[in-house]
């Protein structure tokens, strides 16, 4: 440690930082045997890939997203996720049998609208052969799919072909699947945080300032790696930018009443 | 290189009618043409036009002005005959000749691309079909140039002899002498010449130098197209009129059957026997029709589109079955045919010993692109368009992936064509839907909703989602959105997106109209 001190200047502490990420990222690609012909990439947010085996993302791979009925940012994180597997070529492929994906959002995203096909199938079973032609195909970097259901049998198929053709698959899953079984290389659970915002007192009305939406990302479940991990996010959908939480903000999980908690007249440090 | 030779038979109605009926030689001649209106000229001679006669003149003025005027009806069907006719005699010269695009042609066009050894030179050969014309009393323009339209529009409106590009004009962009031809040689309805002469624009140079975006939404693609037609920018292909022996291949059954192994394997066959007329014409297909016919006597068609030419057999054959997965058969079949109803050039595919993962090959988007189409159904296969509007359902069209546009452009092989017509109609940045965030989530239908405000116009304090009623912790808003009387059905909303205390992130809208909420888009 003393010869690396010797080596490395740590006077910044972004490069200090930025180093300890760089060791940490190669210490979990040692631990989860990643291959390293393989090629990885980031899921677009720094916090984010810390919870990833091996710190990043990887073609092949599948990754579920459960989020509650409040969807809080599981989309827009995922779909952050498929914009960068598709950054260096390929096809992104949205699986969208409710018909609610709105494109122009994905653009103001980063998504290539150039390159993104929407499959709309009529049915559950289509649905999931879709997914299975996109996953197998080598001209598709990333499958996007909002998929309830999943059987044992067909989880599999889709992870075969996601590693047969290299696919990364962004699975949209609620969060009452949380304690089924997965083949899914990584399960991540997106929930909403309440966020106490200064200054107006509660009767006045809700905030009409813009702060972002604020979510915790929890691993469930990890392949290679451990579970549990979480990190807070920010997603600012004005500025189309999704960052870690800063110092600043009280946040609390969904379900308490942030206003009767908290004395909104005492100012936020 | 490719060399066009465009033949003009100039006032073709009336050369044709003085040849067929000799007898109204040297008398002034006008073809009548029926109309809602009463008789119309269609067409004159020199002798009558002198005299005051033009076209779309009624008839009983042309006769006051004219008292020895012979009327003759317009036979615009005989007229096309005669020009194949000469087509066919024409054949001598090339063997790839076409009509002219319209719906009454006067023009043959000539593909002599390579022939100048078989003939001489290029001027020897325009001189030669020029005499085969002239010894049969034909009054005819010639014009040879690189492309159909540059041809044409030199025939009928440059200085004779025309010629134009060639080896010598191999660098430079445009021939002084074509660009400054008029307007009227982009083959352009006569409605939009006369709009463009009424800016004050005479030229093809004065109109190339106005900004393209300009006369797109003036006066539509179409000028566009024309205008790259004429400088070769776009491709443009030569159709020949003796049309070719239609690409099929059918089956008669011995027994009817309605089991999908033994269709499967006739159809093997089919595919097979088409596949082999394909590749014999350096084809592919683009839309395969499928007929399968039960012995009740009714047909079940089959339409399967591709995204680019195929001749692969194993690939035709797996799209077919994909299809008829989908389908139920009506009885029993007895006769199975397919054809190729639209076909493509197929494009020759090399592939790289060490190449790396991206660029994929397109092959294996096509091949991803028909399988989809196959089995779920063209319009369930979309691609995305950005929408000049601001109304959030509005600001995107949906087209199909397999849609024929794409294949324009593949066939065109214009770079820069092909760059344009990918891009989105619309700039990321200009588009009015995308000012303010928007949801990834958006329901296609906007669900009523109930909501509670404190003052009358104001900020919504609480909302009822799945029956429990909900504080807002946080609203941003209102986005007006307005769109004009003359754009469809008005639409008058207030946005505001807002945060629940379940966590819920909605954007939601007030209608002017009638003040009722309603749930729009989730930023999911």
């Amino acid at each position: 440690m003393g010869a690396m001190s010797e080596t490395f200047d740590f006077a910044h502490g972004d490069r200090r930082s930025r180093l300890v990420d760089e060791l940490r990222r190669q210490v979990g690609r040692w631990e989860a045997s990643i291959p390293h012909d393989e090629t990885t990439f980031s899921s677009g947010t720094a916090g984010l890939d810390r919870l990833l085996p091996g710190g990043s993302l990887r073609y092949g791979m599948l990754a579920e997203w459960l989020s509650g009925l409040a969807r809080s940012g599981a989309a827009t994180l995922s779909l952050l996720a498929a914009r960068e597997a598709c950054r260096p070529g390929g096809v992104l492929v949205v699986i969208d049998r409710q018909q609610m994906f709105y494109p122009p959002a994905a653009a103001a995203w980063g998504i290539d609208l150039n390159r993104l096909i929407i499959v709309r199938p009529r049915s559950a079973r289509d649905e999931l052969w879709a997914a299975v032609q996109a996953l197998h195909s080598p001209a598709v970097a990333a499958l996007w799919a909002m998929i309830d259901r999943l059987d044992a049998r067909a989880f599999r198929r889709l992870q075969l072909a996601a590693e047969a053709g290299r696919t990364l698959g962004l699975l949209l899953r609620p969060a009452c699947i949380r304690c089924q079984p997965s083949w899914a290389d990584v399960r991540l659970e997106v929930s909403p945080l309440s966020v106490v915002r200064r200054p107006l007192h509660w009767h006045h009305g809700p905030r009409t300032t813009d702060h972002g939406r604020f979510v915790q990302v929890r691993v469930l479940r990890i392949r290679n790696g451990r579970a549990g991990n979480c990190t807070k996010l920010q997603i600012d959908d004005t500025a189309h930018t999704v960052q870690e939480v800063k110092e600043g903000y009280r946040l609390s999980a969904i379900g308490y009443q942030p206003s009767l908690l908290v004395d909104n007249r005492q100012p936020i440090a | 290189m490719t060399r066009i030779l465009c033949l003009w038979l100039p006032n073709w109605p009336i050369q044709r009618l003085r040849r067929a009926r000799p007898e109204l030689n040297g008398r002034p001649v006008a073809l009548v043409a029926n109309s809602p209106r009463g008789g119309q000229v269609a067409a004159c001679s020199n002798a009558a036009a002198g005299q005051g006669v033009h076209i779309g003149m009624p008839v009983a003025e042309a006769q006051a002005l004219v008292r020895e005027l012979a009327l003759v009806p317009h036979e615009p069907p005989a007229d096309r005959r005669a020009l194949e006719k000469l087509a066919e005699a024409c054949e001598k010269f090339t063997p790839w000749i076409a009509l002219e695009e319209s719906v009454e042609p006067e023009s043959l066009l000539l593909d002599i691309s390579n022939l100048d050894h078989l003939w001489g030179s290029e001027q020897d050969l325009a001189a030669q079909v020029e005499e085969f014309f002239t010894r049969r009393r034909y009054r005819v323009r010639l014009a040879v140039a690189d492309t159909l339209s540059q041809a044409w529009a030199l025939a009928h409106f440059g200085s004779e002899p025309a010629s134009a590009g060639g080896e010598e004009a191999k660098d430079c962009n445009l021939p002084f002498a074509i660009s400054d031809l008029p307007v009227e040689a982009l083959r352009i309805p006569r409605d939009t010449a006369a709009l463009i002469r009424q800016l004050g624009i005479q030229t093809v140079a004065e109109l190339q130098s106005l900004p393209r975006e300009d006369l797109a939404s003036r006066f539509g693609d179409a000028l566009l197209r024309r205008l790259d037609q004429f400088t070769g920018a776009a491709r443009e292909v030569l159709l020949p009129h003796r049309g070719l022996a239609a690409l099929k291949a059918a089956c008669a059954l011995d027994e009817p059957t309605a089991d999908c192994a033994m269709l499967m394997h006739v159809l093997a066959h089919l595919v097979e026997r088409l596949t082999r007329q394909l590749v014999a014409r350096d084809q592919g297909a683009v839309q395969l029709m499928c007929v399968l016919g039960s012995a009740t006597g009714r047909a079940m068609p089959l339409q399967i589109g591709l995204v680019e030419p195929s001749a692969n057999p194993r690939q035709l054959l797996e799209l077919i079955e994909l299809h008829l997965e989908t389908v139920r058969l009506a009885g029993e079949i007895d006769r199975i045919e397919i054809h190729a109803a639209v076909v493509g050039r197929l494009s020759q595919r090399q592939g790289d010993l060490f190449a790396d993962r991206w660029p994929a090959d397109p092959h294996q988007f096509a091949v991803l692109v028909n399988r989809l189409s196959s089995r779920l159904g063209h319009e369930q296969v979309l691609r995305a368009e950005l929408r000049p509007s601001a109304v959030p359902e509005r600001a995107v069209r949906y087209v199909a992936t397999t849609q024929q546009k794409d294949r324009e452009t593949r066939r065109q092989g214009d770079k820069e064509m092909s760059r344009r017509l990918r891009s989105p109609c619309l700039p990321l940045s200009l588009s009015p839907c995308l000012l303010s965030p928007k949801p990834l989530l958006l329901h296609s239908q906007p669900q009523s909703l109930e909501v509670v405000c404190i003052a009358p116009d104001g900020p919504p304090q609480f909302v009822w989602l799945e029956g429990r009623r909900q504080r807002i912790t946080h609203c941003a808003g209102p986005e007006r959105i307005e769109t004009l009387w003359w754009r469809g059905p008005s639409v008058r909303r207030d946005y505001y997106r807002i945060d629940t205390q379940s966590g819920s992130h909605l954007w939601i809208f007030r209608r002017l109209t009638d003040a009722r909420w309603f749930l729009h888009g989730e930023f999911a």
